[in-house]
């Protein structure tokens, strides 16, 4: 009984007030709208703090070569000053820099040479010979991978990697989804059999064999291939989303009413119907991402994924699963899926926080 | 019924040819050689005289159009036959027939188990909705759905697959070495116990799902006004939940069904490969590897069917279940 009643009591009354009096004007009524949401998502603790992670790793990603790099940030030798060499690839560096290894780079530098270093001094492709599969240490925080590498470097840039992978491949995914959904949707017809065959072939295909095939046929995969698959395969989940609300919000009395007043096709679904539909989209996409992450390191778990010797975390997993009986390495298999589990479930979380937000009926 | 099924069949050969062309155009489209592949990778493909080549490609009809060679593929599978393998020279047909049971099994039984407490979850969820237990068990799940099972599989091989740690699961195969020497129920008992780890492994993500679908078909069920007639009855909690209202909460986790199939047989690539079990999804690694065409085919065409059927059989349980649906009519 004490279920029954609980579900049956309504909503704070803060919401309810708050969206009876949203129907006013334009810009403002936006800006009050998105407070609202946000309001309704920082409600959650867990939301926010996901948020905070989300965050966190997209620094890491834009600013990995400031964390972990083979060269200093600002470097003062023999007299010369070089600012930011840490940008530079090791081709494109001043000859005196080049063939400089961390541990070279130290020896060169006299008492009066200074130089700002990144916390990490090794970019991911500088390798440590004597020190293979090291566990953590002053010297290698997170340890070292079975060539010598340095796992932080590697976790901090390979950050960089899931999430440009995650963030162009749903952007494509997104956009080829609205484009398809909204045509099918508001045009029906032949587009939408067309469009609405290819979600239902694509409900039945497991789309892991299918970019498990394409980036398995790929001669030299790079990570740009993998985007491209990843966002092609992708669409029908976000198409099948657009098609539904466009379905939904066509028939509603104000695309009529901007029809009478001579609106064309393309004001219609551009600057009414999709604004008024996108709001599951862009929970589909943080959700998407999370997925996007995942797929990519799993297939760099494969070995089909991002190509050696580029750092990732699929990759790194790759090498504790190959050493995880002989050698004992969990520095290589915790850090590393950490950071995958930390993303992943941020971009969930947040993806759920923001549909919730969105929609408080559920 | 009959026709609706016949019917259903019939649907169901658009698609496949849809799945096999995009598979076919992409198997051969692709830049890499198959003849090389197949006469033992790229490095020394030069080493084979080129005469070789030719006899190899004239006997595999590479040479043919596309479109030839689809149709010929197409008029082969009419009559059940998917081909040779290309590196190991044997049917594609026998080696998925070898593989499939493995994979069926190992998916079969995560589906059932994660049904099996996927639905209490739900229903207890639902029954005491925002009550602590509730939101453990979401946060819970949420963070088991949010877990990579390469990760998780690499830890377990890590931690408890007898290196440096403990011993306590085994990591390789489905049988033990000197399988041949043990008893019947020894074997199945070995058998079991190989298997128990990878089914966790490929079923663990599905429960929040599950659970998840559960708990919001109680949710809305348990508003309804028949619900509250049963209670107002006098009926006990119980009854109320477990015969009023699970019966009908069930119906839409059964769609759920239908999208499970694709989604394990994805995760069990990963699964087998990690824990070396031979079933279809390391089939299909070994195949991907080796640029083995005629067996990437066979399976994609496989695992589509099998799909479809699961799919099938999802509407067929829905008439089953709800008295509402009906497909014999028009």
């Amino acid at each position: 009984m004490s279920s029954a009643a609980k579900i049956a009591a309504p909503e704070p009354a803060e919401q309810v007030t708050a969206e009876s009096s949203a129907p006013t004007s334009g810009p403002k009524q936006q800006a009050s709208q998105a407070r609202l949401i946000w309001r309704r998502f920082a409600r959650g603790r867990l939301n926010v703090a996901a948020l905070g992670v989300v965050f966190v790793f997209a620094l890491l990603a834009v600013f990995a070569d400031f964390l972990a790099s083979d060269m200093p940030i600002v470097l003062h030798l023999d007299g010369k000053t070089h600012v930011l060499p840490n940008l530079a690839s090791e081709t494109s560096r001043p000859p005196e820099l080049r063939r400089l290894d961390p541990e070279g780079l130290w020896d060169a530098m006299d008492p009066d040479d200074w130089a700002i270093f990144p916390p990490v001094r090794r970019g991911p492709y500088a390798v440590d010979l004597l020190a293979r599969l090291e566990p953590p240490s002053s010297r290698h925080w997170l340890g070292t991978d079975a060539i010598g590498r340095d796992v932080l470097a590697r976790i901090v840039h390979g950050t960089r990697i899931s999430l440009s992978v995650g963030v162009v491949a749903v952007g494509l995914y997104v956009f080829i989804g609205i484009v398809l959904g909204a045509l099918a949707g508001f045009y029906g017809g032949k587009i939408d059999l067309v469009v609405s065959r290819l979600i239902e072939v694509k409900m039945v295909f497991p789309t892991f064999f299918l970019i498990l095939t394409i980036m398995g046929i790929v001669e030299r995969p790079t990570i740009w291939h993998l985007m491209l698959v990843i966002g092609f395969t992708g669409w029908p989940g976000v198409a099948r989303l657009i098609r539904g609300e466009i379905l939904r919000v066509r028939e509603l009395d104000y695309v009529a009413a901007v029809r009478a007043l001579g609106g064309s096709d393309a004001r219609i679904v551009l600057r009414h119907v999709i604004p008024n539909s996108i709001a599951p989209v862009f929970v589909a996409a943080t959700f998407g991402l999370a997925g996007a992450i995942l797929t990519e390191s799993a297939l760099s778990f494969l070995g089909f994924g991002t190509p050696p010797p580029t750092a990732s975390w699929g990759e790194l997993l790759t090498q504790a699963y190959e050493h995880a009986v002989t050698s004992g390495a969990w520095w290589l298999t915790v850090f590393p899926g950490v950071a995958l589990f930390l993303t992943v479930t941020s971009y969930n979380l947040v993806g759920e926080g923001l549909r919730d937000a969105l929609d408080p009926r559920l | 019924m009959g026709s609706y099924v016949a019917r259903r069949l019939l649907v169901m050969i658009p698609t496949l040819f849809g799945i096999t062309f995009v598979t076919f155009l992409l198997v051969h489209l692709a830049p890499g050689d198959p003849v090389s592949a197949a006469m033992g990778g790229d490095l020394r493909a030069d080493a084979v005289s080129s005469e070789a080549i030719e006899h190899f490609r004239k006997e595999m009809h590479l040479d043919d159009p596309l479109l030839v060679q689809y149709a010929r593929w197409l008029g082969k599978l009419a009559s059940l036959d998917l081909g040779t393998s290309w590196r190991t020279g044997r049917g594609v047909g026998e080696q998925i027939a070898e593989r499939l049971p493995v994979t069926v099994a190992l998916g079969g039984s995560a589906m059932v188990l994660v049904y099996l407490i996927g639905i209490p979850l739900g229903v207890a969820s639902a029954v005491r909705r925002g009550s602590l237990g509730d939101r453990a068990t979401t946060l819970v799940l949420f963070v088991l759905y949010s877990l990579p099972s390469f990760w998780v599989g690499t830890l377990a091989i890590l931690f408890l697959g007898g290196g440096r740690y403990l011993d306590w699961i085994p990591v390789q195969g489905l049988r033990s070495p000197g399988w041949e020497s043990l008893s019947a129920m020894g074997r199945a008992r070995d058998l079991v116990w190989h298997a128990v780890t990878p089914v966790v492994m490929l079923g663990y993500a599905s429960l929040a799902s599950v659970s998840r679908y559960m708990r919001t078909g109680m949710l809305d069920v348990i508003r309804q006004d028949y619900v509250r007639t049963a209670r107002a009855k006098g009926l006990s909690e119980r009854v109320v939940v477990y015969k009023h209202a699970l019966r009908n909460s069930l119906i839409p986790i059964l769609s759920h069904l239908g999208t499970m199939v694709p989604f394990l047989l994805g995760g069990t690539v990963i699964v087998e490969r990690i824990f070396g079990i031979p079933g279809m999804g390391l089939l299909m690694f070994e195949a991907i590897l080796a640029r083995d065409y005629s067996l990437i085919m066979g399976i994609t065409t496989a695992t589509a069917m099998l799909t479809m059927l699961a799919l099938l059989v999802t509407d067929l349980l829905y008439a089953a279940v709800d008295p509402r649906i009906s497909y014999g009519k028009k």
